[in-house]
């Protein structure tokens, strides 16, 4: 009972955090005036070319004024300038919060719907792909590590592997997916330098997939480069920290198996900050890689929150980070449930 | 030090223990020549202050060696095996546990917080896949009857239980695997007077009914006298004196265990309780000669010098490191 109470009292509050979000998102599109600055900028744009256009077909000068005037004004509507910001994008706010996520302005899926759903769908693969296939060889081999490391702190490969985790955690993303493009595309020609496919893809399912799998190797590597460092020391210290705790000590002593020690007495205990860590990242890896992605000129998600944010296109930033904020929200949630499994120590009273 | 309680092979021979730890001042000599028998059954007390090595000699007892450990040799003989020369695998399968146990001061943090304190007992019965799930479930209700406490504890996490229930709980553990030699680490120091009584009347229980043999270590010498038959005090990783309970607690011959119950309150005494002047010793720089020559107030020119042989006391059951033994017999 308490329980229930408790989880109902966590979910109320994430969803405060939703609301908060999107708050946030309108104040700083609105109340900043970037999207109005934005938007003004692409409507000036637009008529410099329609007047030009205009100007070869339309001899009388008081007529094309006129009709770049009703344009403008089609332009202006068309863009939601017609209406102040905190019309215009609160009400974009309240659709997204019926799960109605809108079109794009300019943004396109590849075959050419507007509507974000489309576009999102289409994207979130690719994302996965990338990013989320990194994370989960990250994970695997910072746990085979960080659990290796813990058991052997002190020694030379504890500390080279320490040395190598600074190594990898300080590397920039883009710089080190440049060196691999110049080493391993450029000079040996292993992998392409980007896009999904090669041109022209090949024929056949398998064969298109394998084409697509060759393509994704290169950011794959770069994305696994700089994260696993951070992974294994995490780990490293996680573990290093219960096993300092003096029942691991007593499980020894009680004559238990090493390999017993360390699963039931070690992992088991710091699983619960680890599983926070794996499940926040793969949250997190739907949301692509925005530079990773740009170097790559892969077309997942974090490309196309950037793109959306130099073309000013609001119901797709809005509907992302609805989408977003909604994923870390339930990731969240999740972990609530988790915790109560993972630790009875974790007691919930209604108070 | 050696006093031949009986003729006969004893459970447990210790003989020139020494543990050292690495550390940046230079070895912490914790445990230096540490020499003893105990016979299967007896209880033998170590008591002396905080820092004096009391811990690191169970420890040794039971090779839980800390990871900056820098020498660790000495002969440990139980039941006539030579545990020095088993290999750490064979050790733990051997005789951790099995043959000597351990019940740790802070039974909260010697349980593991996350899983049910019978699992926690019946794990030490199936680690080694010697027992059946349902043998061991067996076991451990008994074994939780034996320690005094509710059938129903077995499904209750170590949050869930009280200081007392915990250390029982811990007891056993110690004794699931029947072991011959329970050493018990200052096992009611973090449990208040009411609860230590409880605690120690069940060691007394367990001592007659199972008559397994303990070591107690503590620093209280007035409780060790309850449990013990016999008493070793221990000063700077050193035995100074070892014999029967009664002798060392009416005839104390080492000025250290005199200043130590000299130190224990009376109830409608006008004496002043006795201190003992200074602090133990660095164990990475010990003094010269014996190492209790600063703070004694009979030191002498040779205890600056000489570290002391082991005299048999007057009473002629025990053993004292001290010169003025020496002079008292020549």
């Amino acid at each position: 009972m308490a329980l229930a109470y408790t989880l109902g009292l966590r979910a109320l509050s994430l969803v405060g955090v939703v609301l908060v979000v999107l708050v946030l998102v309108v104040v700083t599109l609105g109340a900043t005036g970037f999207s109005d600055r934005m938007l003004t900028a692409i409507v000036s744009e637009e008529m410099r070319g329609q007047r030009q256009a205009l100007a070869e077909t339309i001899r009388d000068p008081e007529r094309l004024e006129e009709t770049l005037r009703e344009r403008r004004i089609d332009l202006e509507e068309f863009y939601g300038l017609d209406d102040p910001w905190y019309t215009r994008l609160p009400a974009m706010v309240g659709r997204v919060l019926t799960l109605d996520l809108g079109s794009a302005r300019n943004l396109r899926s590849f075959d050419g719907s507007s509507r974000v759903t489309d576009i999102v769908l289409e994207r979130v693969p690719y994302s996965m792909m990338l990013v989320t296939t990194s994370l989960v060889i990250t994970a695997i081999i910072g746990l085979w590590l960080g659990a290796k490391l813990a058991t052997r702190v002190g020694t030379r490969s504890d500390r080279l592997t320490s040395y190598l985790a600074a190594a990898s955690n300080a590397l920039p993303a883009w710089w080190a997916g440049i060196l691999l493009i110049l080493v391993l595309s450029f000079q040996l020609r292993i992998f392409p330098s980007g896009g999904l496919y090669s041109s022209p893809p090949p024929e056949g399912e398998l064969l298109r997939f394998m084409d697509l799998l060759w393509h994704a190797a290169l950011p794959v590597l770069t994305l696994v480069l700089v994260s696993v460092g951070a992974w294994t020391y995490v780990v490293r210290t996680m573990l290093l920290n219960t096993a300092q705790e003096f029942h691991v000590t007593a499980a020894r002593a009680r004559g238990l198996p090493e390999g017993q020690v360390m699963r039931r007495h070690i992992l088991r205990v710091a699983a619960p900050p680890i599983a926070t860590n794996i499940i926040l990242a793969l949250t997190g890896s739907i949301g692509g890689a925005i530079l990773t992605e740009t170097v790559f000129n892969w077309p997942g998600m974090g490309r196309l929150y950037f793109d959306a944010i130099t073309t000013a296109d609001e119901a797709v930033i809005v509907a992302l980070t609805f989408m977003f904020t909604l994923m870390y929200v339930a990731a969240r949630f999740v972990l609530e449930i988790l915790y109560v499994v993972l630790d009875p120590r974790v007691r919930y009273t209604a108070q | 030090m050696n006093v031949q309680q009986s003729h006969g092979q004893p459970l447990l021979s210790v003989r020139d223990l020494r543990l050292s730890y690495a550390a940046d001042r230079g070895d912490v000599r914790a445990v230096d020549g540490v020499s003893f028998d105990l016979e299967a059954g007896q209880t033998l007390a170590i008591v002396g202050e905080s820092g004096s090595g009391k811990t690191s000699l169970a420890l040794a007892l039971l090779r839980l060696l800390p990871r900056n450990t820098s020498q660790f040799e000495g002969q440990i003989t139980l039941n006539g095996m030579d545990c020095m020369a088993l290999s750490d695998g064979d050790f733990r399968d051997r005789v951790r546990w099995r043959q000597i146990s351990m019940v740790f001061q802070g039974a909260t943090e010697s349980l593991n917080p996350i899983y049910k304190v019978g699992h926690q007992v019946r794990e030490v019965l199936t680690a080694r896949g010697d027992q059946s799930r349902q043998a061991a479930d067996e076991r451990t209700r008994e074994l939780l009857d034996m320690v005094r406490l509710p059938t129903e504890t077995f499904n209750r996490y170590p949050h869930e239980l009280s200081g007392g229930m915990k250390q029982r709980i811990a007891v056993a553990s110690a004794l699931a695997l029947n072991p011959t030699l329970i050493l018990l680490d200052e096992p009611t120091s973090a449990l208040d007077v009411g609860v230590q009584a409880q605690i120690m009347n069940l060691f007394k229980r367990l001592k007659s009914n199972l008559g397994v043999a303990s070591i107690f270590i503590s620093h209280d010498i007035a409780l060790a006298s309850d449990l013990a038959d016999y008493i070793a005090v221990m000063y700077a990783g050193r035995l100074v004196e070892i014999g029967p309970s009664e002798d060392i607690l009416g005839a104390p011959s080492h000025p250290y265990t005199q200043k130590l119950l000299a130190a224990i309150p009376r109830l409608r005494s006008d004496t002043p309780l006795e201190f003992i002047p200074g602090a133990p010793p660095d164990l990475s720089d010990p003094p010269t000669g014996c190492r209790f020559h600063p703070r004694c107030e009979f030191a002498m020119d040779r205890c600056r010098v000489d570290g002391p042989r082991e005299f048999v006391t007057a009473s002629g059951q025990s053993l004292a490191a001290c010169w003025l033994l020496d002079e008292r017999t020549s």
